[in-house]
This record gives structure tokens, sequence and C-alpha cells, in this order.
């Protein structure tokens, strides 16, 4: 599904390197957690995978479904079935949710060839996808994420992921300012997607949301690599000990 | 007076001679009309130095000397920031004598405030001029003091350069009687990384008029303009500010607050501009008034002028009276109106003052110029 | 960057295409001869069977407008105008004969209004909106009149008003706008061909909306509209005017002037959607916009709101304004200014508070793109006598390319320690983070684009009439067209 080679990405206003020769492997249905240490390069990962500015890929490849991941825009990424959840969802004033969604929805189902939904049909789509993941559908009228609580953006983003059906999601710190209650429904909301063909990473810097979204494969990220795989036992791990041997070493 | 300053007079003389005092008609003097000052008569030209300039004598890593007898760079300088179209700049430096100089020599910092103290009676007329240099990485606190009951005119020009890295607080406090006409320039251009700290207090003279101009022309200068009006009787005071952005990754913060009681009249017009391809520009405004008196008048015009996309810039501007609410929670506590009253509007200046906490002229010479302001303003006001 | 890039480029790049405007019906015209001078007033007053007290009075202004400057204090430029190359009076040949109903109005024009969007016929008009149609100087259809005049709502092309109800017309034409206001207003007071006269009797609460479309179609030829709004106490009416223009390398000069009285208790909304021709991407052609508008809230507690999306014109010169003289009236001004290529925009408003406890509220939302140059201009005064009075203005400026210039020129003048006076403004560009949010949820740029600035101007948007709402959104995407879909 995704594999990453030796890959280098720098800020490229400062040339500051962020990664350093990262490697990852994902297959079909699996869910991977990448941990590690503030400044490690976690969202930055994220950031490069979904294409976003000011970053410079020095060396290394990224292949999405054998498709040469880094030559396509950022939409195209999104229409290949990527998926990136925010780690701060970014607000649009006087942008309704429902159309921003609808929009989402259809420019993505023009890029895979299927019809567009009408006005009826997607309302329809979009309240069922609310009920499941219990969400108010009072919040597909406001603008988008503008005036939302930590949990109401984080759910906008999973309802998000809910309509937009990708094949591969990041999840960056969604769980980042959510309480217990918060971190359940969006966990859930995950959990509910994950099946055979759809692979999940999950970046976090804590191991709470691993008890939530149970991941397949650990990877402790620190200075731009991955230092450390194992299974779900590393994120226990992780939690009692800390990032400080890591920091140490990075 | 050597040959280059000569000729920047006849030059200012020549271009007053056409310009003429403006009236209300040129856009820049819309709320402040001069035009009766062709009529004026402010006596013979005098004093045009600050009267304790011996004492910056001495000062390590300061130069002071006068631009004639100045090298050919710094006599350059004389003028340079100034914009003759101005009529009062073309007046002022039409009638401009000698130039002094205050020369910081580069990586020094002078700890003790460099004082230009004016201080005026009789009627006549007045045209400080000044020069201040700042070399790479210099640091200097430079005050500026206008004072006395001078039935004349005074009309300074002060031209400030702050080279790369180097920065500048900028403290000037205009005091003068109820019979002056102040007419004042401050033109501040900025190198790279260089900060520039400008602080007015504008509470004397009958009829004032500030112009500041800074241009930040290296990337990574900051300037902050903070300025107060405290005004009564039948004072009007412009504050006409200009920040121009000629430089990428600059940043701007203005504030300029006005009291104004009894039928004073206050202008603040403030300008930021930002000119082509000087990207990533972070400038702010924000201008109040408040009024006090009935017959009191607040004008602010406020103006973004842009032409680079990548910028943020904003600008504020309220007028209104104290806030009923607050004064009557205030009263409601035992506070006399009187002493509620003051101590809102001591809140409402605060701000631009907040953080000049430990600034030694602020303690020494306008708090008592502030506190005689408000004491006069709110003694007669009505207890109602 | 490097897609921002590419989105201003296709900015740059937007092509007189996108304006579906701009054809040209080609039809007899009456025209009178070139230039302008008192024969040419008189020309025109005659032509429009005028009492000789509306002859006497288009003279006097321009007799003055003889002795005044072309103001020059906006920032627009544009090369001198040769008011004696245009033509002050086009008229179809066939509105001479003066059609009775709308089966005698010339075929060609019915479809021309047709093609614009504005159907004047029985079967296809819109439903609940009256139009007033003006081509070039003349009005050549008004749908609804019967239905209007069962409420006693006079509406109609100001020269019939002058004939059918000069008292009226007499009694306030002039009175908002003095012909010697400015350049321009006496300009129009002069020449001025037609327009819309609309007055709505005590306690009337007109039923339908009311518009008038103006047309430019003739070449070389000025058009001076004249609207005059008379809404009498307890009254309410909502007016939109349209205007469009065929494409042409010339520039042509619309200088109107719109007057609205409103008495006590009454309101009047009045929304103007400005599509004139805006030129071609290299600046050439477009139609000068120079207009006045102003209205006075006369009585109590009476409310003007002007609201305007202006996407059209090479240059405009506009300032729709209350002046609010009533105690408790109310002022409104909701703006959406659109600049791209080389046009040029100075507008604004102005809120002149009079009387106690009036209140004002400014909403300006300006774009500019390509190389254009905009400023919003506007002025806030607070007269002694204004006890209480209110306003709040909020300005914001959005860039598209690094090309185009954003100016914010507010002028507040207050003179009563009990008014209060808000005004915030800021200018930035399109947020990276908010396009690239948007483009990792699948929208390419040019969608993102226009997704972000449709809720940029929305609080606009959403004041206008139901039945131009969704006419006016497509209008922002059309005019940033090229980046945004």
């Amino acid at each position: 599904m995704l594999s990453i080679q030796n890959l280098h990405a720098q800020i490229e206003d400062d040339q500051k390197m962020i990664l350093k020769g990262l490697n990852l492997e994902i297959n079909p249905g699996e869910v991977h957690a990448i941990m590690g240490p503030n400044g490690a390069g976690k969202s930055t990962l994220g950031n490069v995978l979904a294409g976003k500015d000011g970053y410079e890929v020095t060396e290394g490849s990224v292949f999405f479904k054998g498709e040469d991941l880094l030559s396509l825009e950022v939409e195209e990424r999104a229409h290949a079935g990527l998926f990136l959840a925010f780690q701060y969802p970014v607000e649009i004033p006087g942008v309704q949710m429902l159309n921003f969604l609808r929009t989402c929805t259809n420019e993505t189902r023009i890029a895979r060839g299927l019809p567009e939904l009408n006005g009826m049909e997607f309302l329809k789509l979009a309240r069922a996808k609310a009920a499941e993941l219990k969400i108010n559908p009072d919040m597909l009228k406001r603008s988008v994420n503008s005036g939302f609580s930590g949990g109401e953006k984080k759910r906008a983003e999973i309802l998000q992921m809910a309509l937009l059906e990708p094949q591969f999601a990041i999840l960056d710190e969604t769980d980042s300012g959510l309480d217990i209650d918060a971190l359940r429904i969006v966990s859930e909301g995950v959990n509910a997607l994950r099946d055979a063909k759809r692979s999940f990473l999950v970046i976090t810097h804590y191991q709470r949301l691993l008890d939530h979204i149970k991941p397949d494969h650990v990877h402790v990220l620190a200075d731009g690599q991955i230092v450390r795989s194992g299974g779900p036992e590393l994120a226990l791990e992780l939690e009692e000990r800390g990032y400080v041997h890591y920091e140490k070493a990075a | 007076m050597t040959s280059v300053l000569a000729n920047l007079r006849q030059d200012a003389d020549t271009r007053f001679a056409s310009l003429g005092w403006p009236n209300r008609r040129v856009e820049a003097y819309k709320y402040t009309d001069l035009s009766a000052l062709k009529q004026a008569d402010f006596g013979a030209v005098v004093a045009n130095k600050a009267h304790d300039l011996n004492a910056l004598n001495g000062i390590e890593g300061l130069t002071l000397t006068t631009a004639s007898q100045a090298d050919a760079e710094v006599q350059a300088k004389v003028g340079s920031l100034l914009p003759l179209s101005d009529a009062v700049a073309a007046y002022s430096t039409a009638h401009m004598d000698e130039v002094t100089v205050l020369h910081v020599a580069a990586n020094t910092k002078i700890e003790q405030p460099l004082i230009l103290d004016h201080h005026r009676s009789g009627k006549n007329a007045s045209f400080p001029r000044y020069l201040v240099i700042l070399e790479r990485g210099a640091e200097a606190d430079l005050v500026e003091r206008y004072a006395g009951d001078s039935e004349g005119l005074t009309s300074p020009v002060v031209e400030v350069f702050v080279a790369a890295g180097a920065h500048l607080k900028h403290y000037r406090a205009l005091s003068e009687g109820s019979a002056t006409t102040h007419l004042g320039w401050t033109a501040t251009e900025l190198d790279r990384d260089a900060s520039y700290r400008h602080v007015a207090l504008n509470h004397g003279a009958a009829l004032a008029r500030h112009n500041i101009r800074v241009t930040l022309a290296g990337s990574g200068a900051h300037v902050d303009l903070l300025g107060l009006h405290l005004l009564q009787g039948k004072q009007s005071c412009d504050s006409h500010t200009f920040i121009k952005h000629a430089a990428p990754h600059t940043t701007s913060n203005e504030v300029y607050k006005s009291v104004v009681a009894d039928a004073a009249n206050s202008i603040f017009q403030g300008k930021i501009y930002v000119a082509k391809d000087s990207q990533k520009i972070e400038g702010n405004q924000m201008s109040r008034g408040l009024l006090l008196g009935p017959r009191a008048r607040v004008n602010n015009k406020p103006e973004l002028e842009i032409y680079a996309d990548d910028v943020i810039c904003s600008h504020g501007s309220t007028v209104g009276a104290l806030d009923e609410s607050a004064l009557f929670y205030l009263r409601a506590r035992g506070i006399p109106a009187a002493k509620a009253k003051q101590l809102m509007v001591e809140a409402f200046i605060k701000e631009v003052l907040e953080d000049l906490d430990g600034v030694s002229e602020l303690e020494t010479h306008w708090k008592p110029l502030i506190d005689a302001y408000l004491s006069s303003v709110f003694s007669s006001a009505p207890d109602a | 960057m490097a897609a921002t890039a590419d989105t201003v480029e296709r900015v740059k790049k937007i092509s007189a295409e996108t304006y579906k405007y701009g054809f040209e019906t080609d039809i007899e015209m009456d025209r009178i001869p070139k230039g302008l001078n008192e024969d040419i007033v008189r020309m025109i007053s005659a032509k429009k069977n005028e009492p000789e007290w509306l002859l006497e009075w288009r003279l006097e202004a321009y007799r003055r407008w003889t002795q005044m400057e072309e103001p020059d204090w906006a920032k627009v430029s544009f090369p001198k105008i040769d008011y004696n190359d245009y033509y002050y009076y086009a008229a179809p040949k066939s509105v001479a004969d003066k059609p009775k109903s709308l089966d005698e109005v010339d075929p060609k024009l019915l479809e021309t209004y047709k093609r614009l969007g504005i159907p004047l016929d029985e079967q296809e008009r819109l439903a609940g909106v009256a139009v007033d149609a003006v081509f070039d100087s003349v009005s050549v259809a008004t749908t609804f009149k019967h239905k209007l005049e069962e409420v006693s709502v006079i509406f109609m092309p100001i020269s019939e008003a002058v004939e059918k109800h000069p008292e009226l017309v007499r009694k306030y034409l002039g009175t908002v706008v003095p012909t010697t206001d400015n350049y321009f207003a006496a300009l129009n007071s002069a020449v001025f061909t037609d327009g819309s006269f609309v007055y709505v009797p005590k306690g009337v609460r007109c039923p339908m909306e009311l518009s008038t479309y103006f047309r430019i179609n003739a070449q070389e030829t000025g058009q001076f509209e004249r609207t005059l709004i008379v809404c009498d106490d307890d009254a309410y009416v909502s007016y939109l005017e349209g205007c469009t223009a065929p494409m042409r390398d010339e520039n042509q000069l619309h200088a109107a002037v719109v007057e609205l009285v409103a008495m006590d208790n009454s309101e009047i909304k009045y929304s103007t959607v400005q599509n004139w021709y805006p030129g071609d991407e290299n600046g050439k052609g477009g139609i000068y916009n120079f207009v006045t508008k102003r209205a006075q809230c006369r009585g109590v507690n009476s409310k003007v709101s002007w609201t305007q999306v202006e996407t059209g014109s090479a240059v405009t010169w506009k300032y729709p304004s209350c002046v609010l003289q009533g105690d408790g009236s109310q002022g409104e001004f909701y703006s959406i200014a659109i600049t791209n290529n080389l046009q040029q925009a100075d507008t604004g408003t102005k809120m002149i508070h009079v009387g106690k406890n009036t209140r004002s509220r400014i909403i300006s939302k300006g774009i500019s793109a390509g190389r254009s140059d905009q400023t919003y201009r506007g002025l806030v005064k607070m007269l002694p006598k204004a006890e209480g009075a209110r306003n709040f203005t909020q300005c914001d400026s959005l860039l598209i390319g690094d090309r185009c210039g954003a100016h914010t020129v507010p002028y507040i003048e207050a003179a009563n320690p009990s008014a209060a006076v808000e005004h915030e403004a800021t200018t930035s560009k399109v947020s990276d983070d908010q396009l690239f949010y948007c483009r990792q949820r699948g929208m390419d740029e040019e969608k993102a684009l226009a997704l972000i600035v449709n809720g940029f101007v929305k609080e606009v948007l959403q004041e206008l009439p139901m039945e131009f709402a969704v006419e006016a959104q497509a209008l922002v995407e059309i005019s940033l067209e090229g980046s945004v879909g």
C-alpha cells in the first residue's frame, strides 16, 4: 500500500533537515502507530506525505499503491485515497460545513469516475454518517471548524474521513486536546472504518490513543528516523519508560 | 554653514514659497488648517538648540558635533529623510540654522539618556534641528522635551538613522504653553534588524502638529509608535504618522490614545504603507479617542496602503465616551464620580505606557505632566 | 508556494471570454449629435417633452458643471476624458413610438434582456420582481405596472414620472444630491436620460421586489441614469439594480445619480449588482462608473440599507451614503468589491449622523487580484447633536497575487461625546493553511479558492434579496475565473 524508502526532507525556508532517511512499509488493512518525542519529525512526515508546501524532499521515494506519490499534487494524492486528519483543523469562516463536505466528496468522486451526488442525496448521506459518528447534524450548518471546540474539530475530521472513504489515512495527533469521552467517540469512528483494505498511520505522542485504536505495528521516530519497531507492547514500554532514551540518542 | 546646508535651506525656502501654509484642501492637513499662519507674527528667530547640550559632552561612545563640522557623509544625511513637499518640513528647513549631530559609535550601549531639553518663553520662533545616528549594533535612549510659555512658534526637526542591529528608544514630550504653536517633524530610517520605539506625549501647545515618518528599510526591522494626546481648553493636536514597510520581514506596531476634554480637538492620521515586493509584513495599528468635553472632537484617519500580498495588516479605531456601566459600578462601590472618571482615564492611557515601567524619563518628567492634566480636567468637572 | 503562484498566473490570464454579457444588440438607434453644450441639453429635454422648469434645472446644472473641475482625490487614474466625444442620447428607434404594452416592444429588445437573464414577457418574467428595463438613454419596458398600481406604488421610468407625477418629482429631485454636489452629479443633472422613479405611499409595504436593469448598448455613448426613490411614512420597498454592457475597446462613461428619501418609520433596501464590462486583460475598454448615491433618512426611525456587489467597470468611483437626520434612523452599507486585471475601484460609503440615537453599520469586503487596485474610502461623521449615535465598521481586504493593491482609507469625525464609533480593518492574502486543507480534501486550487472567497464575502451576500443572492454568488466566482471555478 505505502512504501517509504530512505526519505529525507527539509524545511524549505531554513533548509533544516527534519526527516533523515526514514523507511516504512504499510500493507493493506494494517494499522501502524508512529510515536516519538516532540520535534522528532512526526508531523512533518504527515505533511510531506500529504504534499504540504514548505517542505523539500531531498532524497528517497514514496510509493502509494505502486504510484510515485511525491510527483502528485496535493489534491491528486487525496483523490488517490490518501487522507490526513489534521492536528489543528483549519477554520474557514463563512463556508458552510455541508457545502464544504459536498464539494470535497464530489471532487473526489469526479476524480474517481463516479457520478456527483446532488444536494438531497448528499444531505442524506452526510446526515447518516454524522449519526453513525454521534455528531450533532447542526454542525453541518456551521462554518468549517469555526468556533468548534477541540472535540468537535476532531470529530469533524473523522466525519470527513468517513465521507471520503480513503484507502490510507494519517491521523496526526488526533488525540491532542481531547477528553476521555471525545477520545472514545473519535476512536470508535476510526475503528468503524477499519477493514482489510484500509490502512492507517496513527501519529501520537501518548500511548492512551492506542488503548482505543489497537495498532498492528508500533514505530519509534527520533531525530528523523525510525529507530525501533515492534508490536503493540512497544507502546506500553514507551509509556513506562518515556522517550528520554531516544531523545539522548537524538 | 556649509554650502550643502545652505543649499538645502535655499531649496526649502523656494519650496515653501510655492507651497504656502496648507489649508484644509490639502489632504494631509484636512483637519489642521494652517492657512491662518500666513498672518501670524512669531517674532524673532532664537535659540535653535536645546539649552543643556553641554551635559552630553564627554559621554563615552557619543560624538556631539554640528553638521558643519561633520564630514560630507554625515552632511548628506541632513534633510534626506524629510519630504520637502510637506509645508512644515519645508518651512522649518528654510529657517534651519545649525544642525546638532548626535553620533553613537558602533556596538556601544549608552546607559544615560541623551536629553534634548527645550524651554522657551517670550514671543519668538525656534527651529531646533538634530541628526541622530546610531551606528551598527549601538543602543541608546533619546529624550526630547518641549516646554515653556512662548507665544511664538517651535518647529523642531529630528532625523534619526538606526543602523543594522541598533536599537533606539525615543521619548518625546510636548508640554508647551497654551499660546505656543508647535510644528514638529521626526523622520527615522531603520536598517536591517534595527528597532525603534517612539513614545510621544502631546500635552501642550495651542496648536500642535507632529509628523512622524518611519521607513523600515532593512529586513527584520521593527518599529513601535506609541502616542498620547492629553488635551483640554481649545487645544488642537494632530499626530500624523507614516510607516513605510520598504523591506520584507518587517513589523510595526502603533497605538495612539487621545483624551479630549473641554472643546479640544484631537487628530490622528496614521498610514501603514507596504511597498511592492515587501512580503512577509506584519503591521498593526490602533487609535482610540475618549471624548470628555461637551464640545470635544476627535478626527481619526487610519489608513492602509498595500502593494504586496503576503501581509497581515490591520487597524482599528474607536471614539466614544467613558463606559457608563463601568462608571456606575465604581460609584456604587463608593468612589466619587470625578475620581471614578479619573481612574478610568488612567486605565485608558495605561496601554500606551504599560511596558515603560522603570523608564526614568516617564517617572520624573511625564508623570507629573499627566497627573497635572488629570487633576485639572477632573477638578473642574462637575460631580455628576 | 509553487501552487499559489500557479493560481496567480491563472488569475492573470482571465480572459474577456468570461464576461458573458459582452454581446451587442444590432438595432436601429435614434441619436442626437455628439458633444456637450447647452443645445445638447435642450435637445435631450425636448426628446423627453420636459416642462420648462426641468429644462432650466438642467441648464443651470450644465452651467455650473462647466465651472467645476473633475475630482482628483480618488486613488484611480485614467486618461483625460473628452466629454465632447460622447453621444449623450441614444435610444432604439422603435421606442420612440412609445409601446403601450410589452406586446408592442421590439422583439430584439426583448431578446436582449432574455439573454441577460431578465425575461420581460408575461410567461417567463421573474415572479415577484417588477422590472424596469433601461436601454442606453431610455426605458424600454416596465413589468407588473398594474399590479403595483393596485397598491398605489408608483414604479416607472423617471421621464414618464416627470409627465405623470410632476409634483412628486419636482418636490424631491435634487434635494438629496444637489445639482452642484460634485462634478459628476452636476454632469448627470444636466444630461440625465432615464432611470427609475419609485414612490411608496404611506403605510404601504411594496409587495414585490422592484428592479431596474441598466444596459449600455450603443457605441461611444454615455449613460446617465437618474433614480429617485421616495418611501413615505411607514412604507417599505426593496429595490435592485443590475448593469451590463457590451465588450468594446473604447471606454464608456456611466455617471449616475441615485437619490433615496426615507420618511418616518419607513425602510428602503437598495441592492446593486454592478457588472459593467470591466475591460480586457490588458485594461483596454470597459466602463467608467462614476456614481453618486445618497440616501436621506429624513424620518424618525427610518432605515436605508445599501448592498452592493461590484465586480465590473474599468474604473469605479462610488460612495453610497446615508444622511441620518431622523432621530433613531439607521443606515447600513454592505459591500463586496472585486477587482481583477487592470480594474480600479475607489468605493465605500459615508454615514453622516445628524439625529439622536442614529445607528450605522458598514461591512466591506474587498478582493483584489491581477494588477488591479482597490480602495475602500469611508466617512463616519458624528455631528454635535448626534446624541447616543453608534457606528460599527468592518473592512476586510483580500489580496490574490503580488501585483495588486488594496487600500483602506476611513475618516472618522466625532463631535459628540456620547456618540461611539468603532472601526476595524484587516488586509491579508488567502491563507496557505486554508488552501492546503481544502486541497487535502480533494479540491483543486481553483475550487478551494472559490470556496474560501465565497466564505469571505458571505456576510454581505446574505444581505441580498433571495432572488439575486444565487446570481451574485455566481458572479463573484466568475469575476475571479481562471483561478476560481
